[in-house]
């Protein structure tokens, strides 16, 4: 029988541009925060996974991540390694925790995301392989053409973006720690500046310095688990490796396949989930997660987030602190960090009344790779 | 392969990513009448006519050292232009 793992501790670091800090600084204080807040001791630590974030090195030269960090930490832990999934790999993390404890491996893993991609990156310019000799450069552009067919297959208009878009910094101005506070209305929307059509600079996510942990560990390691540790109840990885000739590229997310069965193996539907942190990298992909996962049928998205129903007070409580559209870019961690605040009631004026099962997602790799984790009170 | 085929989809860069390629200039994911898809830019059409569907066809062009494949409408764009069918 595989041991039980639980989410039993969060800390981050401040987010938003964090001039003359270094990545392994903010790694550092996040993994205090997070592991005082577990209760545990430095010498109880036994199991690490990183998250690099979108300009760190996941090698540098012969030497992963995890190596340079652990060092720094003076771990020698049973278990660790780097993960590679791009935007997904905060979530996955926690999987490869959770994994790890139910296989007893380790019983005390940390994971942490950390990065200072907002002052020390140059840009996220960089070429799509071979497809750059046509100018086809960064995220955006990607995720500009899976809007483009979205809107032409089922009419999804600039003003269904927007409503992700205006939610998120909505949620963001009852967060504290959030990196970008300023209001957003439909004009104000509409008259930011074009990056790749149909995407604006305000479908874009935030790109930041900060770092975010969490300690997973094995549920018998907490003689009173009821305080403050989440359980983790399903988890569901998929990847679609297909390139972007193949015609489904665009028209499904792998969210598809590991969304919904991760929802079955925790016996609910997305109809149950208290609070949703879906991957927001590009509001394009808040529309195609909600149907991937079946909060609506596929191509109906816009409808489902028109009138606020993703708002602060709406129907679905989706990334209460502003997601990576307006916290901050913080891999996925900040995601686990608040479904576990959800979970544990301590989400201040955020707080979902009575949450008891969360949902987070991963989205990486341009659209080849989801992660999903279902947590629970 | 006749190179004819129809978008797929497509964005128009409007912030310059590299000084070989100034904004704005039309990316598109082209699918070819035989089957296989591939990113090109199109050529020689407004670009506020670009749309989803749309019938192209293959002209070569050099670009530096390289000559590339890329695709400019069959038939005059128009800004209402008859459906063309499913969506490719």
């Amino acid at each position: 029988m595989p041991r039980t793992a639980v989410i039993a501790g969060i800390g981050h670091t401040s987010f938003g541009r964090l001039e003359g800090r270094t990545a392994r600084e903010l790694e550092v204080e996040a993994i205090r925060l997070a592991v005082s807040d577990a209760g545990f001791a430095p010498a109880d630590i036994d199991g690490l996974i990183t998250d690099p974030g979108p300009s760190q090195p996941v090698m540098s030269g012969i030497e992963p991540h995890y190596l340079d960090l652990g060092r720094q930490l003076g771990l020698d832990p049973d278990f660790a390694g780097t993960e590679m999934l791009g935007g997904a790999s905060s979530v996955s993390s926690v999987q490869r925790a959770a994994m790890a404890i139910g296989a007893g491996l380790c019983s005390v893993c940390l994971c942490v995301y950390g990065d200072t991609a907002l002052s020390a990156a140059g840009s996220f310019s960089y070429g799509r392989g071979a497809e750059a000799a046509f100018g086809f450069f960064g995220a955006a552009g990607l995720h500009a053409l899976a809007a483009q067919r979205h809107m032409a297959r089922f009419g999804t208009r600039p003003e269904d973006l927007a409503q992700v878009a205006i939610a998120a910094r909505a949620h963001a101005a009852r967060t504290p720690h959030a990196q970008l506070k300023r209001p957003l209305d439909l004009d104000g929307y509409l008259a930011s500046r074009m990056v790749a059509e149909p995407l604006r600079r305000a479908d874009c996510c935030l790109i930041s310095d900060g770092a975010a942990a969490v300690v997973v560990c094995a549920a018998e390691r907490l003689p009173d688990l009821a305080a403050r540790a989440v359980k983790i109840l399903s988890m569901g990885q998929a990847h679609s490796l297909s390139t972007i000739a193949s015609p489904e590229h665009f028209d499904e997310l792998p969210a598809a396949r590991c969304g919904p069965a991760a929802l079955a193996r925790a016996g609910i539907g997305a109809g149950d989930v208290d609070v949703a942190l879906l991957y927001d990298c590009f509001t394009i992909v808040v529309l195609m997660q909600l149907e991937a996962y079946g909060f609506c049928k596929l191509g109906e998205a816009a409808g489902f987030v028109a009138g606020g129903r993703i708002a602060p007070g709406g129907a679905l409580a989706l990334n209460p602190t502003g997601g990576l559209m307006a916290e901050g870019y913080g891999g996925g961690m900040l995601h686990v960090i608040e479904a576990v605040r959800q979970l544990r009631g301590t989400a201040g004026d955020r707080q979902v009344e009575g949450a008891e099962l969360a949902l987070i997602s991963g989205h990486g790799l341009g659209m080849n790779t989801h992660a999903t984790l279902v947590l629970g009170r | 392969m006749a190179g004819a085929g129809r978008v797929a989809t497509f964005t128009i860069y409007r912030q310059t990513y590299h000084r070989d390629f100034p904004a704005p200039y039309v990316l598109a994911l082209i699918a070819l009448s035989e089957g296989p898809r591939m990113i090109s830019n199109i050529v020689d059409c407004p670009h506020a006519l670009v749309r989803v569907g749309m019938a192209v066809a293959v002209r070569f062009v050099p670009r530096g050292d390289l000559v590339l494949p890329l695709f400019a409408p069959v038939a005059a764009p128009t800004a209402n232009p008859e459906p063309e069918g499913d969506i490719p």
